[in-house]
């Protein structure tokens, strides 16, 4: 059977359609859609299983996840509060709680990093049910200052006297 | 009145040193994240050429670590050996920017030859084949 021209033309479009496709992958941008990421997970770095209740004034081990997907190395920082539910933070406004303590790493693009911490618990003017806040910062060499990302992680636990 | 001034004076002393060294710390704090920032920027820029980073990126994060853990001279040491490291780098991210460019074209240029190669030489390859596989075929009336 001599090649058929039907047969030619399908093995034609066909090796049309994967040249495209392998150019528009070549040429695709490397980091369409830049984002960071923070996650909160137990002292054994999981998820799952995490403390309800603690002692006031006592040090409660976690374990903090973070992620750069920015589409270039970024200096981060996360930051710990102490919150109640009107004082959570949101998307546009980190929560107006002091830090109390801060984590710095630099992470390249794609990188994600997990590290353990141990943060100090205690009760805000009298609420037992307070929220462990854990911010996720980003320093911006345009504005020389620390800038909050939008994303946050909370844990919500009841502290015992 | 002149023993309380006299008791006063040496704590308000002492405040005033812990006062500015809070703001001290704090300024060297701010200067040491807008080196690591710079650094950072910088290493985005040798990234987006298409340079590896990998191990500047853990230098600098260990040079943070060590400001963290309040080893100032450890920190000073790691930032600097991370600015010389992305000078080196930035001396050949040009290079290493023109050689992934023209890979990236020679990649695309192989890819949109593919379907112009089949046209001109795949019935010419196949008719090769088919006699070639028949060569030894004998025809009878």
């Amino acid at each position: 059977m001599i090649l058929d021209e039907e047969v030619f033309a399908v093995i034609l479009a066909v090796s049309i359609i994967a040249s495209a496709l392998g150019i528009a992958l070549t040429l695709r941008p490397l980091n369409p859609e830049p984002f960071t990421v923070i996650g909160l997970l137990n002292e054994d770095c999981r998820i799952g299983e995490y403390p309800k209740t603690v002692l006031n004034g006592s040090a409660l081990k976690l374990c903090i996840y973070v992620a750069n997907y920015l589409g270039e190395p970024a200096y981060l920082k996360v930051v710990y509060k102490i919150a109640t539910n009107t004082t959570l933070p949101n998307t546009t406004r980190p929560s107006p709680q002091p830090a109390i303590m801060e984590w710095r790493l630099v992470l390249n693009n794609n990188e994600e990093k997990e590290f353990k911490v141990s943060v100090p618990v205690y009760m805000l003017s009298n609420v037992t049910r307070v929220a462990l806040v854990f911010e996720l910062w980003q320093y911006s060499y345009a504005k020389g200052d620390w800038i909050y990302t939008g994303r946050w992680v909370h844990l919500y636990i009841n502290v015992g006297v | 009145m002149t023993k309380v001034s006299s008791q006063l004076f040496p704590a308000l002393i002492v405040v005033a040193v812990l006062a500015m060294m809070h703001v001290v710390c704090a300024h060297a704090e701010q200067s040491f994240d807008y080196r690591v920032a710079e650094a950072a920027k910088r290493l985005g820029e040798l990234y987006r050429k298409g340079v590896n980073v990998t191990d500047v990126v853990r230098l600098l994060d260990n040079a943070v670590k060590a400001f963290e853990d309040g080893n100032y001279s450890e920190a000073s040491r790691l930032l600097n050996a991370s600015l010389n490291r992305i000078a080196e780098l930035e001396a050949v991210a040009d290079r290493i920017y023109m050689f992934n460019l023209f890979t990236k074209a020679l990649i695309i240029a192989i890819l949109a030859a593919i379907p112009l190669l089949i046209y001109i030489f795949l019935p010419r390859l196949y008719l090769y084949l088919w006699f070639r596989s028949r060569r030894r075929w004998v025809v009878r009336r």
